[in-house]
């Protein structure tokens, strides 16, 4: 259990590296992520262009850097929209009795039912690709896990005799969900929400890789890999590289989110 | 049992109606007027249409009918196994599917053999071994696995391989060869899952409590973990089975992608490239009907082996 | 004008179905009137049905048959207008005070709750809740913790200051005391008497600490095994029960008292010699 603990840090580290990256990532891109430089197509990684170039002559290193800001930026924003939803309908259905709870929850299984890329994949396709696109696509299929948990959690807490007084004290819905039923589900919801992350990031890539992220030329990991695809004989670098952060940032969320779950002792259930 | 039995297939059937509901749905999210997109996914974005032929796409598709009546319209024509017809080349939606098919269960097959082969060994020896060095390599195996986009993975395999290496084909359909590379990116990316679930289920077996007694009872280790271990991990087992066949379609899409397979996940890329609503939701309704499907027996089967469940479960 | 009692139950019934079991009877029949500012103490062997009562006249338990009226306003299903209309003019304190607070709230946040409510401002809130909060016997620095940072004794204090603070028309109290070591409940039996010695709430409580019954109560009403079985003003009953169940628990309490009353004696003597 030695190493487990540093090669947690280690994650948990990462993953503020990942969302640091987000915020100044662009910003510290040594060049241009969008100028081009037909001179030196294609280059292999070299001590100048660490990743090398792409099909333009861009510096795939700048363009991996700024993509963060879309990749990771946009993963936390799929994750916050989602979390919001499924609190909301997780909260509801533990509040609402029998038929309100019964009807949701068939309507979250109903949700579930779709194959998680195959169901994004449809909504940001037939939504025409983009940015905010790709998070509707990703936040309606990604809110389902929260509520399953937040539902059950609430209908734990609900027969609370604290909540009952709440009750009986003429205190609102509003206001039992925010006061006593929310604050038990935070330390979960952030367990959930960090291993989202992971996922979010690779449905965003993917989506990017199969055509319908983000649009180019505007950096983002997976679109990055799209453009590199063809070039997969000639420049096999260049194909690569730029997966390299989604795996890394995949697999800090994935050990934090872990972590995070020892250390707070929840367990999700299936 | 049965009663417990037939309320799983009747909340399985009313998922489906509602999923069937949601995908109905997915064309209502086409930005601007769907009888326009149809248009100009048919003729072209630049074409000048005339009153006349927009007039027909929208007797065709019943757009002036209410949201409900439209759904149910499809619904109906859905249990008649018809799904329409392609917006762009007018072909049964039906058919185009049946061409995929075959190639995608070709991948599938593979797929599932790749692992199963590598899942069952590798989970079950994790989890006898827990805490080894052997169990180590695989859950960080594990670990990094479930980081990886197996898009991601089919490309670093076709680098290695083909451009590389130059052993096996990188794109297209042909030989067995060209089997090789998707199947082990596809099966690889199940063997992630599966070989996990596997391990836990295998020390859950382990530590319960009759084994701790077949233990004491002087009964050979191996006899143990053959004999009291697999039993217990035959349910877990099954359900892996079953996820794997889920994951395969939603796996397949991008693995088809990268490897420019034609089955029924580059069917589906395709047609949402082209607006081709139709195919687009005969794709995302057979994925969801599939899923609730394995799910459905997976519960029975747990059921059935376990009746233990019928209580715990509503 | 008769005058309308506060609560009136006529002939409440609760029974539950046990998990995949026949229904259970839990209270037959019950009739009692309850007029403003009586305090009616329900006592009675474990198990009779009381705190089903109590449960039932706050809307946390259906009834299956029978009739409860609110001020001559009959409830006719659960939370209907006039269930609201009770609720609204209830506050209750339950056995356990850890249960019965919020974790996540700070004590001032859990006495301020129900006045926040019912729309009082927040400059009279905050006094409101601070001289409720000394009237318990609870240091305002208390008032800034969380439940799992304060004694149990204490923890009921602010369930009974939150009760009190809204002064509610009709106070329910299922065993206050129960949860308490003995010291800590005779401080907290004290304070309570006052306190509704000051406000003169109706009252309807049930306990087994016959001195809490002695100390509040002006009517006692007997339960056992789901059935009234007395009714009676409390000096009467607490002299010359009727019932088998009230002399049990009467006389029990009156050997607690001599045997009491006999070391106070002993240890009168032993500090006199």
């Amino acid at each position: 259990m030695t190493l487990r603990d540093p090669l947690r840090l280690g994650a948990i580290a990462l993953s503020a590296l990942m969302l640091l990256l987000a915020a100044v990532g662009p910003e510290l891109a040594p060049h241009d992520p969008l100028r081009p430089d037909p001179m030196i197509r294609l280059a292999p990684p070299s001590a100048v262009h660490w990743f090398g170039t792409d099909h333009l002559g861009r510096d795939v290193f700048s363009r991996v850097l700024a993509g963060a800001r879309l990749s990771v930026g946009l993963a936390v924003l799929v994750v916050l929209v989602s979390a919001a939803i499924g609190l909301v309908v997780g909260l509801v259905a533990g509040m609402g009795g029998r038929w309100v709870d019964a009807g949701l929850m068939r309507v979250t299984d109903a949700f579930f039912a779709f194959p998680e890329l195959v169901a994004a994949l449809a909504i940001a396709g037939v939504l025409g690709g983009g940015g905010t696109e790709v998070l509707f696509a990703l936040a309606v299929v990604g809110w389902m896990r929260y509520a399953r948990v937040v539902r059950g959690m609430t209908l734990a807490t609900a027969s609370a005799d604290h909540v009952a007084l709440a009750r009986l004290s003429g205190v609102s819905a509003t206001r039992i969900a925010l006061d006593h039923l929310t604050p038990p589900l935070l330390p979960a919801m952030v367990v959930i929400m960090t291993a989202h992350v992971a996922r979010a990031i690779l449905a965003i890539s993917g989506l990017g890789f199969l055509g319908f992220g983000a649009s180019p030329p505007q950096p983002e990991w997976g679109v990055i890999l799209l453009e590199a695809r063809t070039y997969i004989l000639s420049a096999p670098a260049y194909a690569l590289m730029p997966g390299i952060p989604i795996v890394l940032a995949a697999l800090a969320f994935n050990l934090a989110g872990d972590a995070l779950r020892d250390r707070v002792g929840f367990a999700e259930p299936d | 049992m049965i009663a417990a039995a037939l309320r799983r297939i009747a909340g399985a059937v009313f998922v489906i109606v509602l999923a069937s509901f949601l995908t109905f749905l997915l064309l209502q999210l086409a930005p601007g007027d769907a009888v326009m997109a149809i248009a100009q996914a048919r003729h072209g974005a630049g074409v000048n249409l005339d009153a006349a032929s927009l007039a027909r796409i929208r007797a065709e598709i019943g757009a002036d009918d209410p949201f409900l009546v439209q759904w149910a319209r499809w619904a109906w024509d859905l249990l008649r196994l018809d799904f329409g017809v392609s917006l762009i080349d007018r072909r049964p939606v039906v058919e185009i599917m049946a061409e995929g098919l075959g190639r995608t269960l070709e991948l599938a097959a593979a797929a599932v053999a790749v692992a199963t082969a590598l899942s069952i060994p590798l989970g079950l020896l994790a989890g006898v071994w827990r805490g080894t060095w052997f169990d180590g390599v695989c859950v960080a195996l594990a670990t990094l696995g479930s980081a990886m986009p197996n898009w991601w993975l089919g490309v670093l395999l076709i680098v290695v391989f083909s451009v590389n290496l130059g052993w096996l084909p990188a794109f297209g359909r042909g030989d067995w060869e060209h089997l090789v590379l998707p199947a082990l990116t596809l099966g690889t990316g199940i063997t992630v899952t599966t070989a996990r679930l596997l391990r836990s289920a295998t020390i859950e077996a382990l530590a319960a409590r009759h084994i701790a007694a077949a233990r004491g009872r002087g009964i050979g280790e191996t006899r143990v973990i053959g004999r009291h271990a697999l039993r217990n991990a035959l349910l877990p087992v099954l359900t892996i089975f079953a996820l794997e066949i889920a994951f395969v379609l939603e796996g397949a899409v991008a693995v088809e992608y990268v490897f420019g397979l034609h089955g029924l996940g580059l069917i589906f890329i395709e047609a949402v490239d082209a607006r081709d609503y139709p195919v687009i939701q005969a794709f995302v309704l057979f994925s969801a009907v599939l899923f609730v499907c394995v799910n459905l027996i997976v519960d029975l089967l747990t059921l059935w082996l376990d009746p233990r469940t019928a209580e715990g479960m509503s | 004008m008769v005058s309308v009692p506060l609560l009136a139950l006529d002939r409440l019934s609760v029974s539950v179905r046990a998990a995949g079991g026949q229904p259970r009877a839990i209270l037959r029949e019950a009739c009692i009137e309850i007029g403003r500012g009586e305090v009616v103490a329900i006592i009675g062997p474990s198990g009779g049905g009381k705190s089903t009562l109590l449960k039932a006249v706050l809307g946390l338990t259906r009834f299956t048959h029978g009739r409860m009226t609110f001020e001559g306003d009959e409830i006719r299903r659960p939370h209907d207008a006039v269930h609201k209309r009770l609720r609204a003019a209830a506050e209750a304190v339950f056995q356990n005070p850890i249960a019965a607070l919020n974790p996540h709230a700070s004590l001032r946040a859990t006495i301020d709750e129900p006045l926040r409510a019912r729309g009082m401002g927040q400059v009279e809130r905050m006094r409101h809740v601070d001289r409720m909060a000394a009237r318990m016997g609870l240091d305002l620095d208390l008032l800034e913790r969380r439940p799992a940072a304060v004694s149990l004794g204490q923890a009921q204090r602010a369930c009974i200051a939150r009760a009190l603070a809204p002064r509610p028309t009709l106070l329910v109290l299922d065993e206050p005391l129960s949860a308490l070591d003995a010291l800590v409940a005779a401080e907290v039996a004290a304070l309570l008497a006052e306190v509704i010695g000051e406000t003169r709430p109706t009252v309807l409580f049930v306990s087994h600490d016959m001195r809490l019954v002695r100390r509040l109560a002006t009517r006692v009403v007997v339960i056992e095994a789901g059935r009234i079985v007395e009714d009676a003003p409390a000096h009467r009953l607490l002299t010359a029960p009727e019932s088998a169940a009230a002399r049990a628990l009467v006389d029990c309490d009156n050997r607690r008292r001599a045997a009491l009353a006999a070391t106070r004696v002993v240890r009168h003597r032993e500090t006199v010699a």
